[in-house]
């Protein structure tokens, strides 16, 4: 099973790179540990995550193909 | 109550049919507030005060300095040092001498908000920080004034409308997408992590469209989406946000209970917690 992942801002930094795809990743939680674990520098970073577009809340199970989009707040202006 | 050379001057907007006549009278009686003129606020204002919004109201407490100038493009070497609310007033009078601008040099908290909020319909996010972003998104909740945020990182940046209501459904809020600030000391703004001038310009003429669309009502407005844009790559994605109440129970309930809310302490409190 194969999912993408979409990163903004400080994530598409310490992915480098604005889009992955991963695989035998079932849930959301399960990405993010595997994110975490991949990318240290993003343990204490606020996020939103959207699945296929929609913001979701807790965890969701993931299917073939999805796309998870992690959404940092920006401040700036 | 538009007058022959304001007929001329709108021309080119008002032979669109979809604005016409009535959609500049529209903006003509319109009030809009912009707190922050930085980036994003020079941008959404330049345009604001040349479309003809009537009367347009701008918060910042800050002054003018060299480093502003790369991507404020309201202000010149002249005004290093100066009020920028004072600035951006005589930049924009001379701009649009039919648009009625008043200027608010204070910081915007929880104490000034709901009055300076009172005297306009809606209000436009262009500040630099989480703390005000919260104290305007709940001032605006609980006057029930649609908010038109605007934020940059770098090369990217983020637009939405939110709490907008149309056919009595109320759309979601900056809370209902961050719930709770970043960590202090987690998140960098444009004086730490740097912003090239096009993309608050950008981000900023995008806000103002919004604010167009909610006045004359043609098109659709950003309401329940965030459009998110990467300038180096040109992509940009959009992303569906929903009303949570949960989130919104988290807010202040009512104007006393605002007034009285501690904002830093909520800022700097923020734990690493993510939904």
């Amino acid at each position: 099973m194969e999912i993408t992942v979409l990163f903004f801002g400080l994530f598409a930094e310490a992915a480098g790179a604005d889009k992955i795809t991963l695989k035998g990743i079932n849930d959301t939680d399960m990405l993010i540990q595997h994110l975490m674990d991949s990318y240290p520098s993003l343990w204490d970073k606020k996020y939103r995550i959207a699945l296929n577009t929609r913001v979701v809340n807790g965890k969701t199970s993931l299917s073939e193909g999805d796309v998870v989009a992690l959404l940092p707040p920006f401040a700036g202006g | 109550m538009l007058d022959k050379n304001e007929l001329i001057r709108y021309q080119r907007q008002m032979q669109l049919r979809e604005l016409g006549l009535g959609g500049q009278q529209k903006l003509k009686q319109a009030k809009v507030l912009v707190v922050g003129a930085g980036g994003l606020g020079c941008s959404v204002l330049h345009y604001l005060v040349a479309s003809g919004v009537g009367e347009i109201g701008i918060v910042d407490f800050d002054m003018v300095s060299v480093s502003n100038l790369q991507r404020q493009v309201l202000y010149t070497i002249e005004d290093t040092g100066k009020s920028k609310v004072e600035c951006a007033i005589r930049y924009l009078s001379k701009q649009n001498e039919y648009v009625e601008l008043k200027g608010f040099p204070v910081e915007l908290t929880n104490k000034n908000a709901i009055e300076i909020f009172n005297g306009y319909d809606i209000i436009v996010d262009g500040t630099d920080n989480f703390e005000t972003r919260y104290v305007i998104n709940d001032a605006c909740v609980l006057l029930g004034k649609p908010l038109v945020y605007g934020a940059v990182y770098r090369f990217e940046g983020q637009v939405s409308v939110f709490n907008y209501t149309k056919n009595m459904l109320q759309g979601p809020t900056y809370r209902c997408l961050f719930p709770e600030p970043p960590t202090p000391g987690t998140f960098w703004g444009c004086v730490d992590a740097g912003v090239l001038g096009v993309v608050p310009g950008m981000i900023g003429c995008m806000q103002a469209n919004e604010v167009f669309k909610i006045i004359t009502g043609i098109g659709e407005v950003l309401s329940g989406k965030l459009v998110l844009i990467n300038t180096l790559t040109m992509r940009s994605d959009n992303v569906l946000i929903d009303r949570c109440n949960l989130a919104l129970t988290a807010m202040p309930a009512s104007v006393e209970e605002f007034e009285v809310y501690d904002y830093k302490l909520f800022c700097s409190n923020a734990t690493q917690t993510n939904l």
